[in-house]
């Protein structure tokens, strides 16, 4: 509870950017792989 | 001994003797008190499964021993804190309702003894109580705990009052709990398992008074490290908002507008605080206009004589800027709140503290409002860029004040500078290079005084000062340009050779280490090819880094910095790939080193082939003989966190056979490289481990989107001769599954991978 005392949320803490980080290397990769395959995030559907 | 020798079914006897010593007429006070406390002790450090198959003798001593008729209050203590410790073996007496009341009756008993620790004790009890048996709770709460722990928040003694409102805080944590589940199985189409019977909403008329109350009896000068019922009454407040919702406010504002201008500090300070605790809950749209009128109220209250007031109006306009941007922003509020602001950096810490989280937020909001009108570009200007330089130029000298240490303020203000540079819109670019400029300065700074620090204080300040200026840099370093990021990337690069240098020393600090890393990691991301230049003189560093298996920050982040080093400088990474890559191995064979560096191992195999082409069949057979392992790994699948890793494991597995594919299928789709046929031998299995995937009830929607990608990435590699493998029921299944996902990367995959099937089918029927 001593916490949640008038407490603020913190965005930027180690924890957070190495968090961040790995996110933003998944994302990277992601889109580079996408990049390969000549795939943009929207040009795609199928119909059901 | 007990603790050691019950588990192994050691000591058969104990707990009878025990319970005979209680129960025994001719037991002196003594023996009873004593034993209880013995049972006490051993009900908590032991497993609860040893001891349920005893409960019954337990309860029975321990129940003997709070009973009304006895006449020790040191007995009846140690029975009720022996009862608090054996609450979770005791659900077979709580399933039966006779034990259950006969239970409920004695801990309720006790929270009428005049001896105030066995009051306290009892009502700890129904604290506990409440959490692990809010289902059995109904028949009980309007006779005897609702009028029990009203008494006992309303008590002069403050151990009592802080059970008495810890007691509601639980029940707004199990009802927040359930409606949670009841909106998810909703979601299923199926009805809850547990259901809230609301007890907090029917209390609030009862509640709301006695913690208004509560909150004006605050300690004149605060210790910030001590707890009272004025703060838990906060606590309780915010709880009862985000549990009622609502319903809370026409409770909780005739209170506030009647004391926010009181000329007692303590009423205004309650009144603020209880409006600031009701913020998140309530609907945002019913509360604007609300917050609007209030603004001024606390604009005026950040100058109020007293510190406590101004630290909580501080504390409000924050959770204002957070919760309801709204309000904050909105054109009459917007420049009084930010001279009210921009005043308030200047105040004690800890309100300066609360002022640089509110900006941290109001950045955030101010920028987001700006990109919707832009579909997500970044705007070319945005509410805050006319003040943007002065507030910019306000939370530097924060970060730079001499009791910054005092409050987290340091810290604050160099996230909300964070904040603020990376929610900055076009016209603020200027402002962005300045910071820059200044964060490399202090760098360089900072460095310079390395041989000045000498206690093990200074040592810490250092330390998290070098981690808060490499997190800024990251945050400038996004934002410039390509064209200026060359210019400013060799002192930069300087700065952070530096820094390894002295961080690997013997006055090593892994934590600097890391962050360090990660700004390298920034670094290769806006230079691109252009970090080459650096490869040479970095490499050692990121060999200590790869190499260091004790601090698994460390090493998971060198890790990650290869996979971000490959994208960077693509073929140009070859002379390094050896050395790199005869590291990568020899981690992912070591049993010593953090499983959770092991995945990015192997996810960072496809960013290296892919960087590297042709180039990887060197290491092709041991890769695959890798990857071939870890896809077959198997978990016990009872325990959630393996699962997860289970999912994330083979998440990796299929981008680096992604990677491989790609990077031996050649840059041109139309003709695809015949270095790719080398993996022809391998397809069954990747088709089996999709499979395996595919069928498995508990996959991820991340293993789906990597699978969907998988398949794609063969279907184009190997063309028609693939369409058995793919073509199958568990794999059409679970692309049409990822197609309704919710994530757009899964649906995107999904969609393309079913795609490339329907080609690969359409060819087959037309030739």
């Amino acid at each position: 509870r001593f916490s949640q005392f008038k407490s603020k949320t913190w965005k930027i803490n180690q924890e957070e950017r190495r968090r961040k980080t790995l996110e933003n290397q998944k994302q990277n990769r992601y889109d580079y792989y996408n990049h390969c395959r000549r795939l943009a995030e929207s040009d795609f559907s199928v119909d059901e | 001994m007990a603790v050691a020798e019950l588990p192994v079914s050691q000591w058969p006897e104990l707990i009878s003797v025990l319970v005979a010593n209680v129960t025994a007429a001719n037991s002196t006070e003594m023996v009873r008190e004593a034993t209880l406390e013995t049972i006490g002790y051993i009900c908590q450090d032991i497993d609860a499964e040893v001891l349920a198959t005893q409960s019954n003798e337990i309860l029975t001593a321990i129940v003997h021993g709070m009973k009304r008729e006895e006449p020790s209050n040191h007995v009846r203590l140690a029975a009720t804190t022996a009862l608090l410790n054996s609450l979770e073996f005791t659900k077979a007496n709580f399933d039966k309702e006779s034990e259950r009341h006969f239970i409920m009756q004695v801990v309720c008993e006790a929270t009428q003894s005049p001896d105030t620790k066995v009051r306290v004790a009892a009502l700890q009890c129904l604290v506990k109580i409440m959490s692990l048996y809010y289902q059995y709770m109904e028949h009980y709460m309007g006779p005897a705990l609702f009028a029990i722990t009203l008494e006992a928040m309303r008590s002069e003694i403050d151990e009592i009052a802080l059970q008495g409102i810890e007691f509601w805080s639980n029940v707004c944590d199990e009802e927040v709990d359930l409606a949670i589940e009841a909106s998810e199985a909703a979601e299923m189409g199926r009805p809850p398992e547990h259901t809230s019977k609301f007890y907090a909403k029917g209390a609030l008329q009862y509640l709301v008074p006695v913690l208004m109350q509560t909150l004006t009896k605050q300690e004149e000068y605060d210790d910030e490290d001590d707890w009272n019922p004025c703060k838990a009454a906060g606590v309780c407040l915010m709880l009862l908002a985000n549990c009622c919702e609502d319903v809370i406010v026409p409770h909780v504002l005739p209170f506030v507008k009647e004391n926010i201008e009181n000329p007692d500090w303590r009423f205004r300070d309650a009144a603020v605080m209880a409006f600031g605790s009701i913020l998140e809950g309530p609907d945002a749209v019913q509360l604007k206009p609300i917050v609007e009128q209030a603004m001024p109220f606390l604009f005026k209250l950040m100058h109020d004589t007293s510190v406590n007031v101004r630290d909580t109006a501080a504390w409000t306009i924050g959770r204002v800027c957070e919760i309801i941007p709204d309000a904050a922003v909105a054109p009459p509020n917007l420049q009084p709140l930010l001279q009210a602001l921009v005043t308030g950096l200047t105040a004690e810490p800890r309100v300066a503290s609360n002022v640089c989280w509110a900006f941290s937020s109001l950045a955030e909001a101010a920028y987001e409002t700006a990109s919707q009108a832009t579909d997500g570009n970044e705007p070319d200007s945005y509410c805050l860029s006319e003040y943007f330089e002065p507030i910019v130029q306000k939370l530097l000298e924060t970060t730079d004040r001499p009791d910054a240490a005092q409050a987290n303020l340091r810290a604050a203000a160099y996230e909300a500078l964070m904040e603020m540079v990376k929610n900055s819109p076009k016209d603020c670019y200027l402002t962005v290079q300045k910071t820059t400029m200044v964060i490399l300065e202090r760098l360089q700074q900072v460095l310079n005084m390395e041989s000045h620090v000498s206690s093990h204080s200074d040592r810490v300040q250092y330390n998290d000062l070098q981690s808060l200026l490499c997190a800024t840099l990251q945050s400038v370093l996004r934002k410039v340009t390509p064209e200026d990021a060359p210019k400013i990337s060799d002192p930069i690069m300087a700065a952070l050779l530096q820094m390894f240098n002295s961080s690997a020393g013997p006055n090593r600090a892994g934590g600097v280490q890391e962050d360090a890393l990660m700004a390298v990691a920034t670094l290769t991301e806006v230079l691109g090819e252009g970090f080459i230049k650096y490869m040479e003189a970095f490499r050692p560093y990121l060999i200590m880094g790869l190499r260091n298996h004790a601090e698994t920050t460390i090493c998971q982040a060198s890790v990650g910095l290869v996979g971000d080093i490959c994208r960077a400088l693509g073929a140009k990474i070859l002379p390094f790939c050896d050395s790199i890559m005869s590291l990568l191995l020899e981690t992912l064979g070591n049993n010593e080193v953090d499983r959770k560096v092991k995945p990015q191992i192997l996810a960072v195999f496809g960013d290296m082939a892919l960087a590297i082409g042709p180039e990887f069949k060197k290491y092709l057979e041991l890769v695959l003989g890798m990857l071939h392992q870890a896809s077959q790994a198997q978990v016990n699948r009872n325990d959630f966190d393996i699962m997860d890793y289970l999912n994330e494991l083979r998440e990796c597995c299929l981008e680096a056979y992604t990677g491989i594919v790609q990077g031996l299928k050649g840059e041109d789709k139309e003709t695809v490289g015949t270095d790719v046929q080398l993996l022809l031998p391998h397809v069954p299995h990747m088709i089996n481990f999709i499979t395996t995937i595919a069928r498995d009830r508990e996959k991820s929607d991340g293993t789906i989107s990597a699978a969907a990608g998988l398949i794609g990435d063969l279907c184009s590699a190997f063309g028609h001769q693939l369409l058995p493998f793919v073509d199958t029921e568990p794999i059409t299944e679970m692309l049409t599954i990822g197609r309704r996902s919710k994530t757009g990367k899964t649906k995107t995959l999904s969609n393309w991978a079913t795609k490339e099937i329907r080609r690969l089918k359409s060819t087959v029927t037309s030739s």
